[in-house]
């Protein structure tokens, strides 16, 4: 085994500094290969089981959502390979097969597959001869589903996990198990698997390239969260550089800690409301203690993501509620499902372009009635009149028009069942979409406030997939045409007395705090794990002077020049705590 | 026990949809199915069975019915098999 210290560069998508063992975690393409050691037949059987119970839900929870979406000839061959799932007598021949032969369940049932497979392409006609790929999107879903849930309880608690790429629905799934750090080789530092490890407090680097394939399970790594480095076998001396850093990060995380009980104001005393960006609800206890701000958004995908369907309105009630009791007198603003078709649409189904596909509030409105659900479950966590409820990707005013008429079916829907909740709940939108920019004020006549997403707001108006790596340097936050665009959006809003405030990525940049109040935003919603260093920010400048850089920003024309001015400014402040 | 010769009628042959809507037929019946081809016997309630057959157009298929309620359970199938599964 070789012990050499190496270093691989990526990009820093997560604070922080971990040392631990590593852990690979082979996404399906390449797991099938792997040779698993066979642990006993009643064990492979009970896998094997739940496995075919796993894929049935799956491909029930796809045919429910998708049966409007698909032609008769797929949603007939969803069916056929729900009948597939339901073979007793495959199921039965494999498991005394496994029984017999001691073998593991996914080789065995690779086997029966293949002699179908075999069996079709003797078969002279075209016709039949086709047919092996619906057998093989099953084969594919049975094994995955088998290879998932022993991957999760083989993976090691308190390891550095490293993958290709991870889905949120890992990510999450791996936040259950203690993880020290994340490192990929796909991704960009506003990806997905990003901003989930920045909102668990997990360091993580991504867009490693093949990072992947140079480190193996077992092996020692440091990761840097803060610089976008790995360091493989790292050496005494690297480990005790590192520690000293992970003092010095203390101190200043303790000093930060200081500000916590002090308001968020500039030095000339303009208000700014800071609240918090949040994903799960263990995170609301530390932020309400430590924090005790409003929480400015909050996504509700993860619960798709955690129960694999729409939740209902029980299920959905009690997060909101829970939410709602913890954060009072604090306001919460919820999002509704921000989900994207490629979450839900089968592999032959998907779009060529999610990012402009069906997603947000097109699935919403398309699927009225989980919707409505959603909305009364918010309704009734509203008692105490501190909730809002915000639409994901609006582009026309008409969504906005049409949403408003299902939260007001919810309302007599609540009428009839006598539930109690906030008549004159807030509906405001995610402003991310360049159409909602160009006609911000008549968005500001339907809309009851604006949250500026600007992660979205950046890549439809520059063009960009964050997430593509031969690209991604194209993704300019402070581009001015983004400036403009957020200068139109505070204009737009104002003129109807409508409030805006910005909860991308952004408002988490420290370079961007200036601009962002120059610009006029009076609210701020930020990752937890930035508050308290964003309040820094805001209390070490002045209004008068944050104004007077929003307006020399706008007034430069490349993203170079404004990056430079604004990082110059943070650098004159970075690191004095006040 | 019943048994009936019959023939694959359809362009497309036995393929996944024809083979389900089989296997979902003969699930509602208790009498025993089987289907013979080339002397080669599968259980048709069995879609992994029937799909096994690779079945195309003018093939010559046995289907053996055996249990209580066989002559519903064969009128239905052979019927199925008689309308080209409801295909060109």
């Amino acid at each position: 085994m070789e012990t050499e210290e190496k270093i691989y560069k990526g990009l820093p998508a997560s604070k922080g500094i971990a040392i631990g063992e590593v852990f690979v975690y082979k996404t399906e393409s390449h797991y099938y290969d792997i040779k698993d050691k066979f642990s006993d037949p009643a064990t492979e059987i009970s896998d094997y089981e739940s496995a075919i119970r796993n894929s049935i839900k799956e491909l029930n929870k796809i045919f429910n959502l998708a049966k409007e979406k698909l032609d008769d000839t797929n949603l007939q061959i969803f069916d056929a390979q729900l009948t597939f799932l339901y073979d007793d007598l495959l199921h039965s021949k494999i498991k005394q097969r496994i029984l017999q032969e001691n073998k593991p369940a996914h080789i065995v049932f690779s086997e029966e597959i293949k002699k179908l497979e075999d069996a079709l392409m003797n078969a002279n006609d075209d016709h039949l001869r086709e047919r092996v790929n619906d057998i093989e999107d099953i084969k594919n879903r049975v094994l995955r589903n088998l290879n998932k849930g022993r991957l999760f309880s083989k993976i090691k608690e308190n390891a550095i996990v490293v993958a290709r790429n991870l889905t949120p629905a890992d990510t999450i799934l791996f936040s259950n198990r203690n993880l020290l750090g994340i490192a990929t080789d796909l991704g960009g530092i506003n990806s997905h698997v990003s901003i989930i490890s920045r909102s668990l407090k997990i360091p993580a680097v991504v867009g490693m390239h093949d990072i992947s394939v140079h480190i193996s399970s077992g092996d020692m790594a440091l990761i840097d969260g803060y610089k976008g480095v790995l360091i493989k076998n790292p050496s005494e001396n690297t480990i005790a550089g590192y520690t000293e850093k992970i003092k010095q990060n203390l101190e200043f995380e303790k000093k930060l800690e200081e500000l916590e009980k002090l308001p968020s104001e500039t030095k000339d005393g303009v208000k700014i409301n800071l609240s918090v960006n949040l994903e799960f609800n263990d995170e609301i206890d530390y932020v309400t203690a430590h924090f005790g701000c409003d929480v400015g958004l909050y996504r509700t995908e993860h619960m798709f993501l955690e129960y694999g369907d729409f939740p209902d309105e029980e299920t959905q009630y009690r997060q909101y509620k829970f939410l709602a009791e913890h954060v009072y007198p604090g306001k919460v603003t919820i999002r509704t499902f921000d989900i994207g078709g490629d979450k839900i649409l089968p592999e032959h189904q998907k779009e060529l372009n999610p990012f402009l596909g069906w997603r947000g509030i097109r699935i919403s409105l398309d699927k009225e009635d989980i919707l409505q659900t959603q909305f009364k479950a918010i309704l009734r966590a509203s008692t105490k009149g501190n909730v809002k409820i915000m639409l994901p990707l609006v582009s026309s005013v008409d969504e906005v028009i049409k949403s408003r008429k299902i939260l007001l079916k919810a309302m007599e829907k609540l009428d009839e069942s006598n539930f109690k909740y906030d008549r004159n709940i807030k509906l405001g939108i995610m402003a991310e979409v360049p159409s909602v920019v160009f006609m911000a004020e008549d968005f500001a006549d339907v809309a009851d406030f604006f949250s500026i997403g600007t992660n979205d707001l950046i890549q439809y108006t520059l063009a960009v997939d964050r997430d593509s790596s031969l690209v991604s340097h194209l993704y300019q936050k402070f581009h001015p045409s983004v400036l403009k665009a957020i200068k139109a959006l505070v204009d737009g809003a104002a003129s109807k007395g409508i409030p805006v405030n910005v909860c991308g990525e952004m408002s988490s940049d420290p370079c961007a705090v200036a601009l962002l109040i120059g610009l006029g935003i009076k609210e701020l919603s930020v990752e937890p794990i930035s508050f308290l260093r964003i309040k820094n920010i805001i209390r070490q400048i002045s209004y008068t002077h944050a104004c007077e850089i929003a307006e020399k920003a706008l007034q430069m024309n490349t993203e170079n020049e404004i990056r430079n001015y604004l990082c110059e400014f943070y650098n004159e402040i970075k690191t004095e705590v006040n | 026990m019943i048994e009936k010769k019959v023939r694959i009628i359809n362009k497309a042959g036995m393929h996944t949809r024809p083979a389900s809507q089989l296997v979902k037929i003969a699930a509602k019946y208790k009498a025993d199915f089987y289907i013979i081809k080339d002397g080669f016997q599968i259980n048709g309630k069995s879609i992994i069975g029937v799909m096994s057959l690779a079945a195309e157009e003018g093939s010559e298929l046995t289907l053996k019915f055996d249990g209580p309620d066989e002559k519903s359970a064969a009128s239905e199938i052979i019927k199925f098999f008689e309308e080209g599964f409801g295909e060109p």
